[in-house]
């Protein structure tokens, strides 16, 4: 034959022969472990950590690969228990909770040191929490403290709003104004205390024009700004002035007071009538119409601040009339007069009247005469952290919230060194300059390459740490991690990162294989802003019929969610969800079997019942459905790009056209396209949305839809909702707490803003030899627990029931730390 | 063995075939000739007639796949090259025959310096060092009439123009004084004024060594003043042989007639077609019985296209295959006392 | 020449990173508005864009490509000549493995035309142009760490360097045979050849020094565009064996829309590949002595 047909046959007959050989190699099972178990030779925990990390400091960045780093390197006031993650003692010996639940006491340990010997004190993480909240430090982990009191509004450039020598209080413009009992004492009295503890200040957004469009629409707020009497500190003189002023605001001012309201530029000093008819003309001519619009506007000499606001004032107006006159070109091309209108009530108007702006003009043009309502800013001094001693810790929160404590072993409230950071600025974190107090220091790093770390022996908790080091390695690619640690090369790897294609293969490795429940839930968020999806019984019925038994297996390695917490993470909240359900079952008067079916949240007959119902009949054809009114050209179901997204999507995108006859569109973004576009509500129908608890306690899922700006991604906001749960949150009894809580989540399921899918389960493998190392439901380590066992005899096996199995190490070294909490 | 009789090159039934995807091309098919020590052999023929691959069997330089000498004696000087081993032919290549090639142009290697490709034949057969080879090619290039020659010899054959080429090829050669040259159709590519240059240089070089030339063209004009004695080849086949003087005046084959009437005479009236030999050359794979030239003769009878020629004695130096030689011959001579008187 | 090409490129990279949706501090949570503000104007984005694009240009035409927006205190210069040479010595290592493999193995097989060792090596050069490196490279870490348990899987290491060399070798390896053969059997055609050989010359010598000249010149061709494909094929190899070159740090760059960390990489990579092909523009003029510059 000729020579080219001899190529490809060759060819093709070796492929073919390669093929075969390995695939019969490929499934050679019949170990025990999966890969080599060979110890290692030095006592250093070889870590998959995933991404390389952004930053070594605690306070700037959000990521997984990171959290577990920061725990290796910086302690906390609080650490993770290992298998419960609930607050132990670290940094502080132990505690005292105010009767409120809304403050906390930290008695800290007068061991405790920074890695270049220095002294840890009450001071440091006083500096750290200022630092951690301050807005240059950019930290994207800072929202995690807002409970703290003032925190989010210094994180958020906000300012109090002081007049003479008093600061508005939220109290003050509330609706209903709530008598505020005055707390019991609790630790020692300082001003600074009694600051946190006065009624609570106002605060506003710090920039000026977005301070005025807050004020607006708020009538108390309004009042508060207007002029009194006492604002005048030279009465005659500006009555003078704008009466016989020649200038055109002047002018404007005694064109729109009443004649008698400038009675004061005659006499020498006013009576308090007189001052007091001035204001309300004064208020008057402020409150008719824009400053900023009058044609005679723009030829002010303005003092520069004022000037300021007028440029972002006529910045913004112009920016509004650009997009306006881009709507109008868009609405010639239209035909349809239904979507003519549709896209005119898009159009923006432009800024009215502004009476905060105009007060601000007046002000800055006045400024011998008026005295100024201040703008001042929110200092980190102003945060409620304060240290009573150099041991003694005092944070004070905005409101009861008694999981807080457990919020404490986040990363973010971990101190920074105050010595580093305030010397190389943010190179401080450069391994030449880094100074860390936790478990372990740094001692090597090279980027995308590892960074190692070992044990730091001036830890307050040295002794107790019996790794020698740690080695973490930036690997990304999940093959290449089960690779690395198949051969051997690494101990112990990140969670999600077994790829889907080799879960059946792994999930024999039962000493290894961690998949247990995670304090994660995956959802499809629901656009509850617009139709269809507005209406709660279509989302019930788009709910109704999915079969989460099915689509979890499917999955292979997670669990149905029905709520919107995940079950089986917490015990007490799961029977306080039971005991609920009961309850509410009575109130309807349902049947336990009704209330079942409801409950598991499959019922397709119920489902197209309620489309029916509500405007999209839904007929049988064929085999199937059919559901010609639905509209899926205005709906899509949105997601980001994997694999194993476009599958779960494909799956559910499949039940709803089986059980619904409805083709609900696809549509994937890459990750960081889709993020925005989903939380800033612009996609139309659903949105995939993962939520990983940030602390161990239900109120990180219930908070979701809390507010007017949540992390819901579904726009949904129920002021009543926001009640049941602040009511919760007000619950000292903590059994009482759940149940209020189960009710508000009960409450929740009825609107159904999201439609539940699965609990994340955890994915990964550490192996054998490594002990003290607990498929948590976060895959949090407190990694001085962790040590390498040597005797094969005492290895972990069957790793399903190992957050039963006592580890008689590990509970002694968890006895000997809460030790000091009775002290 | 010394040489016999003078003969310097004696080729004895040569065949050389070669193995196509159309079938065997029987290139060389049976020729036989002499060449004495000094003598000046020119081989003619049109392009295909096998005189190329005679000169290159001469030096086994045939592609062993696809072709191969299939019969026949080639004895150099004594020596039956047939039966030497590889490496023994090499030692005669380049230093005791030597070959020029029709297009200096791509001839020589254009990545070398010409000093280099010169230095390599005395380096090696003659075991020169780097100096004296360098010297020695020097004195090649003056031989040959290089101007500059000093500058010139560490140049590239680019820079050279195309007869400037020929004559390094010639000094390439000559380096080693060889026995025997054979010149491949050395003035084919080359202007008419060149050309005349180059014959001279081969004439003259040969006149002051002592080398014995075999010349290949298909220009009769070329052997004329070049060759004592000539072969013409025809479809692979030797279809006269004769003295250069004899077969000018008097052949006695059609075919070289046919040749000889080619030739542009400048006495030729103006106006009237220049005379062409009609036809074309021979498919060699697929040739006819009988006479290979028979299509293309005005005398052929159907003797001649059915039987294969006799290679007739016309004298002890002149032969001729043809059936109807000696009246070819006998025309031949009458045609020139015609021409005499 | 090759200054304007690169700010060219820049200009259009950065186009395209501002059009590409997300930001650097885009991540599954909201960021607070104010947070968000903080870091706009921390880094300089608050500005028009007209604006960022002239302060940009302006530090870059000093060699000034700022700090990466991802890692913190990393200046891109710092970043890149951390990282390059890794993806150069693997990249190095590999062209000349594949050089070493393709020259010889063409050469051979253009000397044995048809024989079983041409028909074999030709056939092998198949397989290594149709196998993707993202396939080669598991299937030797199948082979060469889990079957033999000689080398390890991935990460750098000098053991670490063999597989992924080899991965990224296999398909130059592959043009690179072909490409000899093929020149060397027109070179060997040529009538200099058969001049050479009428001079004398053993085998040897006139493949070596008369042959190889001529029938090396595609391959030359071949190795500007094939450095410029190299540099591509290192971010698949770095990824799959975990080395910290400088093609992995690329595309985890653009995923993390760090534009000054893109701007340097690309900026770096399009002087290096046109500083490449010059150089292989230049390496004609000493091979082939009719186009050199008198």
């Amino acid at each position: 034959m000729s020579r080219m047909r001899f190529i490809q046959f060759y060819s093709i007959s070796a492929i073919i022969l390669l093929s075969i050989v390995l695939n019969s190699c490929s499934t050679a099972g019949g170990n025990r472990y999966f890969g080599s178990t060979k110890f290692p030779k030095d006592n250093v925990l070889r870590y998959i950590s995933g991404a390389e990390p952004e930053s070594l400091d605690p306070q700037i960045s959000s990521g997984q690969p990171e959290a577990r780093i920061y725990t290796a390197l910086y302690d906390g006031l609080v650490e993770f228990d290992p298998k419960t993650l609930q607050p132990i003692p670290s940094i502080a010996e132990n505690w005292e909770i105010s009767p409120g639940v809304d403050e906390f006491i930290f008695h800290l340990r007068k061991n405790a040191r920074w890695s270049d010997g220095a002294p840890l004190t009450a001071n440091d993480f006083v500096y750290s929490l200022r630092r951690g909240f301050a807005p240059e430090t950019t930290s994207r982990t800072a929202s995690l403290g807002y409970f703290v009191k003032y925190a989010e509004a210094f994180n958020g450039n906000q300012v109090f709003i002081r007049r003479g020598d008093k600061f508005i209080t939220e109290n003050d413009v509330a609706e209903k104004p709530a008598d505020a009992p005055v707390p019991p004492p609790f630790g020692p009295e300082t001003d600074f205390h009694k600051f946190l503890h006065a009624p609570a200040r106002l605060t506003l957004d710090g920039d000026t024009l977005k301070r005025a469009q807050a004020v607006e629409p708020n009538q108390k707020l309004k009042e508060f700004f207007k002029f009194t009497a006492a604002d005048f500190k030279n009465a005659p003189a500006l009555a003078a002035k704008i009466k016989n002023g020649g200038d055109p605001l002047s002018q404007y001012l005694a064109a729109n007071m009443p004649a008698d309201a400038l009675a004061c530029a005659a006499a020498a000093d006013c009576s308090d009538a007189a001052r007091q008819a001035f204001a309300d003309g004064l208020n008057k001519a402020t409150d008719a119409a824009s400053f900023f619009t009058q044609d005679w506007f723009a030829g002010l000499t303005l003092a520069e601040p004022a000037k300021k606001l007028g440029d972002v004032v006529a910045a913004e107006n112009k920016k509004r009339a650009d997009a306006n006159k881009k709507i109008d070109d868009e609405i010639a091309q239209l035909t349809d007069d239904a979507k003519k209108a549709e896209k005119e009530k898009t159009k923006k108007k432009p800024l009215g009247k502004l009476f905060y702006a105009n007060r601000f003009v007046l002000e800055q043009s006045f400024p011998d005469e008026l005295a100024p309502v201040e703008a001042v800013p929110v200092k980190g001094e102003d945060i409620g952290v304060e240290a009573l001693d150099d041991y003694t810790l005092r944070i004070t929160l905005r409101q009861p919230a008694p999981f807080f404590l457990g919020l404490l072993t986040h990363q973010f409230f971990r101190p920074v060194p105050r010595q580093a950071v305030e010397k190389w600025g943010k190179e401080w974190v450069r391994p030449e300059h880094i100074v860390t107090c936790g478990s372990f220091k740094v001692k090597e790093y090279r980027p995308y390459d590892k960074l190692v770390v070992e044990r730091d022996p001036n830890n307050w908790d040295a002794a107790n740490v019996h790794l020698d080091g740690i080695e973490f390695y930036p690997v990304e690619e999940q093959a290449t991690t089960l690779n690395l640690y198949k051969a051997g090369a690494v101990d112990a790897f990140l969670n999600h990162s077994v790829p889907a294609s080799w879960i059946d293969e792994v999930r024999q490795y039962k000493d290894e294989y961690m998949n247990l429940p995670e304090n994660a839930t995956s959802y499809y968020s629901f656009n509850v802003r617009k139709p269809p999806f507005d209406n709660p019984k279509i989302r019930q019925a788009f709910s109704l019929s999915i079969d989460r038994v099915a689509l979890s297996q499917f999955r292979k390695i997670t669990k149905p969610l029905y709520h919107i917490t995940p079950s089986g993470i917490f015990p007490d909240y799961d029977r306080a969800m039971d005991k609920v359900g009961e309850e509410i079952r009575q109130e309807k008067k349902l049947t336990p079997e009704e209330w079942d079916k409801q409950q598991k949240q499959f019922n397709p007959e119920l489902a197209r019942k309620f489309l029916n119902d509500n405007g999209f009949p839904v007929n049988k054809a064929g085999d199937g459905f059919e559901c010609p009114s639905f509209p899926t050209d205005k709906v899509v179901l949105l997601f980001n790009t994997t694999e194993s997204n476009r599958q779960i999507a494909e799956f559910i995108q499949a039940q709803w056209k089986q059980n619904l006859g409805i083709t609900v569109p696809l549509n994937n973004m890459e990750f960081k396209t889709f993020l925005p576009f989903r939380n800033s509500l612009q996609y139309q129908g659903l949105a995939l949305s993962l939520w990983s608890g940030d602390y161990m306690d239900p109120y990180t899922f219930l908070s979701l839809h809390y507010g007017e700006q949540n992390d819901g991604g579904a726009g949904f906001h129920d002021p009543k909702y926001d009640k049941m749960l602040d009511d919760a949150n007000a619950e000292l009894d903590p059994q009482k707490r759940n149940e209020k809580m189960a009710r508000a989540e009960y409450y929740l399921i009825d609107q159904l803003p999201v439609i539940p899918l699965t609990i994340n389960a955890t994915n990964w493998m550490k192996k054998p030899y490594v002990k003290g190392m607990y498929p948590n439901p976060g895959t949090l380590f407190a990694w001085k627990f962790i040590y390498l066992e040597p005797d094969p005899a005492k290895w972990d096996t069957d790793v399903e029931n190992l957050m039963n199995v006592s580890d008689p190490q590990v509970e002694n070294q968890l006895r000997a730390l809460k030790s000091t909490m009775t002290k | 063995m010394s040489e016999t009789n003078g003969t310097i090159l004696s080729v004895n039934g040569l065949k050389t075939y070669f193995q196509t995807e159309d079938g065997v091309v029987k290139a060389v098919d049976g020729i036989t000739f002499e060449l004495k020590k000094g003598e000046t052999l020119g081989i003619v023929g049109e392009s295909g007639s096998g005189k190329s691959v005679t000169n290159l069997s001469v030096m086994r330089l045939i592609p062993e796949p696809p072709g191969k000498i299939v019969a026949g004696d080639i004895v150099f000087s004594g020596i039956d090259v047939r039966a030497l081993s590889i490496d023994e032919v090499r030692k005669i290549r380049g230093k005791r025959i030597a070959m020029i090639f029709q297009d200096p142009m791509t001839s020589l290697n254009p990545f070398l310096k010409i000093s280099t490709q010169l230095m390599e034949v005395t380096r090696l057969h003659l075991g020169h060092t780097k100096d004296e080879a360098y010297a020695h090619a020097l004195k090649m290039l003056k031989l040959v009439g290089i101007p500059d020659a000093g500058t010139r010899l560490d140049e590239y054959p680019h820079q050279f123009s195309g007869g400037m080429r020929q004559r390094v090829m010639i000094a390439m050669a000559l380096s080693c004084d060889p026995e025997l040259l054979i010149a491949d159709e050395p003035t084919t590519a080359l202007d008419v004024t060149i050309q005349a240059q180059i014959l001279e240089l081969i004439k003259d070089l040969k006149a002051r060594m002592g080398t014995s030339v075999i010349l290949i063209t298909h220009d009769l004009g070329v052997v004329a003043g070049m060759t004592d004695k000539i072969i013409v080849m025809y479809a692979g086949k030797v279809f006269e042989q004769a003295s250069t003087k004899e077969l000018f005046a008097t052949p006695a084959n059609p075919y070289t007639k046919g040749l000889l009437k080619s030739v542009p005479d400048p006495a030729h009236e103006q106006g009237k077609e220049l005379y062409q030999i009609p036809g074309l050359p021979p498919d060699v794979a697929h040739l006819p019985p009988g006479c290979p030239f028979a299509e293309r003769c005005d005398r052929a009878t159907d003797l001649c296209r059915q039987q294969y020629p006799p290679f007739v004695e016309i004298n002890a130096d002149h032969h001729s295959l043809c059936h109807f030689a000696r009246e070819v011959y006998a025309e031949s001579v009458a045609e020139q006392n015609k021409q005499e008187l | 020449m090759i200054i304007p090409m690169a700010l060219l490129v820049i200009t259009l990279t950065w186009a395209l990173v501002r059009i590409a949706p997300g930001n650097f501090y885009t991540q599954e949570k909201k960021l607070p508005p104010a947070v968000e503000e903080n870091i706009k104007k921390k880094y300089g984005l608050d500005k028009p864009w007209y604006q960022q694009y002239g302060i940009m240009m302006w530090n870059v035409v000093r060699g000034d490509f700022g700090s990466s927006l991802k890692y913190e205190g990393q200046t891109v210069n710092e970043i890149i000549w951390r990282h390059f040479p890794y993806s150069a010595t693997i990249g190095i290592l590999a062209y000349v493995l594949a050089l070493l493999i393709g020259l010889t193995a063409g050469v051979i097989a253009s000397l044995k035309q048809n024989s079983i060792f041409d028909y074999g090596s030709t056939s092998l050069a198949m397989l290594g142009l149709s196998v993707p490196n993202f396939v080669l490279g598991p299937l030797l870490v199948l082979v060469f760490s889990f079957w033999l348990y000689w080398l390890p899987p991935a990460r750098w290491s000098l053991a670490g360097l063999v597989l992924p060399v080899v991965t990224l070798a296999a398909i130059y390896a592959a043009y690179i045979a072909r490409l000899t053969r093929a020149g060397m059997l027109e070179v060997m055609r040529s009538d200099y050849i058969r001049t050479a050989r009428a001079k004398g010359l053993d085998e040897k010598t006139v493949l070596l020094r008369h042959g190889l000249r001529g029938g090396i010149i595609p391959v030359v061709s071949f190795t500007g565009p094939a450095l410029a494909a190299l540099l591509a094929g290192t971010v698949v190899v770095e990824k799959v064996f975990a080395i910290p070159g400088l093609g992995n740090i690329f595309i985890q760059s653009v995923l993390n829309r760090d534009e000054p960390l893109v701007l340097g990489i690309v900026a770096f990579l399009s002087i290096l590949i046109m500083v490449f092909n010059l150089l292989v523009d230049i390496s004609y003029g000493f091979l082939d002595p009719r186009i050199r510059y008198e």
